[in-house]
């Protein structure tokens, strides 16, 4: 395409819309006269086929009224601005609001969701769906920083919801899972003592740990008031388990009952060994107990 | 062709209207109702509908002038985006395309001349062009109706219809091309030979 009779047809264009005259324009460009001089006068026909429409006055009225009402609205709307007091009714708070607010909704739905899940987690035993649920709140919660006493008290709590994990196992029959989770239950008391400063191991070559001197007697006696409950509770629950296994289960060999009785056992001595070791009568703790699996089992 | 207020003239007022000032916003309707009425009728066809939809432009403009901003782009062309959009839309509501004009136009031109010898030609011209029109494509309608209909300048139809400017001239080059092809015999010219020693 010819850039310079687009312009030039542009350009006459420009001058048909003024007011000049297509002869005018062909003057202008008597190299493309010929070929705009059709163009120009299409062009005028459309200008003036356009200037010919005119607005029924009374339709154009009729809209300034339209029109004029609703700037008025629109004025009112403006003046009656929501007072300070108020400001939920206002349309700009609304806008701003909405997206905010429809994000708190879902986080609280979820936090909601969250925790209704963490609630139904929280009675589940190992080979159940939402224990993982249960677990995984447990290792986050024991991440949080807190005093030595509060660690302990939480490794106590947590040894005390094994103990009970053991028991509704053992009431199931699932004896081999009780055993795992009898392990991570003495793991927990261990972890009770090494907050509350107190070596119970029945290894004599395993180093004590630093004790902790942040913990007054007190808080110490608390804790084993605390423990002492616990194990009571654990061995009532683990009775009543094993009479329950008893009544309903006949099918356990005499070999399983056995096992069982005997990591019971254990777990027992895990709060045995603790309460024994924080109750001892020296002024400083000893640095190892040294509990013969041997003078446990004579004194049953 | 009236003649266009300034750029600067417009700006003050539409600040004003922005301002709330309801002579401001009369103001601008007096300046550009009528050459919107122009644009929606050769793009709608149909006198009643483009009264209508003028009449929506307005208020469509009332609701949405406190967005507009004067950032190198002209209201005028501000204003004729959102007239193609309410012509669009009622498109898309009828579900149709425009069709031709004819006796709304003529009725139009009728109610406001007396000389019935010139409204026959002006109706014969104005139902042969916008008859034409509908044989362009979207973008060079678009185009030569800013351009003859609207009066906007190339500038303005090329931020309009978002692209630059020489584009547009090439655009209304091509559809006037087309037109003139379309609209041969001469006899349908007529009345702009009839006029040319007017202009």
């Amino acid at each position: 395409m010819n850039g310079e009779f687009v312009e030039a047809l542009n350009d006459c264009v420009e001058r048909l819309t003024r007011g000049e005259s297509i002869q005018d324009c062909l003057n202008r460009y008597p190299m493309y006269a010929d070929e705009l001089r059709p163009l120009l006068e299409v062009s005028v026909s459309t200008i003036r086929a356009a200037e010919e429409l005119q607005p029924d006055p009374s339709a154009k009225q009729r809209n300034f009224q339209r029109f004029s009402h609703a700037i008025s609205e629109a004025a009112r709307r403006k003046q009656e601005r929501t007072p300070w007091w108020q400001p939920w009714k206002s349309r700009r708070f609304v806008t701003l609001a909405r997206p905010v607010l429809v994000g708190f909704m879902a986080i609280a739905i979820m936090l909601t969701g969250m925790g209704a899940t963490t609630a139904a987690a929280s009675n589940s035993v190992p080979g159940e769906p939402l224990y993982w649920v249960k677990i995984t709140r447990e290792n986050v919660e024991s991440r949080l920083p807190r005093s030595d006493e509060s660690r302990a008290n939480y490794e106590a709590k947590l040894a005390q919801v094994r103990g009970d994990e053991v028991n509704e196992l053992i009431q199931r029959g699932e004896l081999t899972r009780a055993n795992s989770v009898m392990v991570r239950m003495t793991v927990h008391l261990k972890r009770c003592a090494k907050h509350a400063g107190i070596t119970v191991t029945v290894n004599p070559v395993e180093m004590p740990f630093k004790p902790n001197p942040s913990m007054s007697s007190d808080e110490a006696n608390r804790l084993m008031e605390r423990l002492e409950n616990d194990r009571r509770v654990f061995k009532m629950k683990a009775e009543r388990a094993q009479r329950q296994l008893t009544r309903e289960q006949r099918q356990f060999t005499r070999e399983q009952r056995d096992h069982m009785a005997r990591f019971l056992r254990e777990a027992d001595l895990g709060y045995r060994l603790f309460i024994d070791a924080a109750r001892s009568d020296s002024p400083v703790r000893r640095p190892f107990i040294i509990v013969p699996v041997q003078s446990y089992e004579t004194g049953r | 062709m009236e003649n266009r207020p300034a750029d600067r003239q417009v700006e003050h007022i539409v600040k004003q209207a922005q301002a709330g000032e309801q002579a401001a916003f009369a103001e601008l309707y007096e300046m550009y109702y009528d050459p919107i009425y122009r644009y929606v009728s050769f793009k709608c066809g149909n006198r009643i509908e483009a009264e209508d939809l003028s009449g929506e432009v307005f208020l469509k403009m009332i609701e949405s002038i406190h967005t507009f901003k004067f950032r190198g782009f002209p209201f005028t062309s501000w204003l004729y985006r959102i007239a193609h959009n309410v012509v669009v839309d009622n498109f898309r509501r009828k579900g149709r395309r425009p069709t031709v004009p004819l006796d709304d136009a003529i009725n139009a031109a009728s109610d406001a001349h007396s000389d019935l010898e010139r409204i026959a030609e002006v109706s014969l011209t104005m139902r042969e062009v916008v008859s034409a029109m509908d044989r362009l494509t979207d973008l060079q309608r678009e185009v030569v109706t800013l351009r003859f209909a609207a009066g906007l300048s190339i500038a303005e139809t090329a931020k309009a219809v978002g692209r630059k400017e020489n584009a547009v001239k090439a655009l209304q080059h091509a559809g006037i091309r087309k037109l003139r092809d379309i609209l041969t015999p001469p006899s349908c010219i007529r009345p702009a030979a009839a006029t040319e020693s007017k202009l």
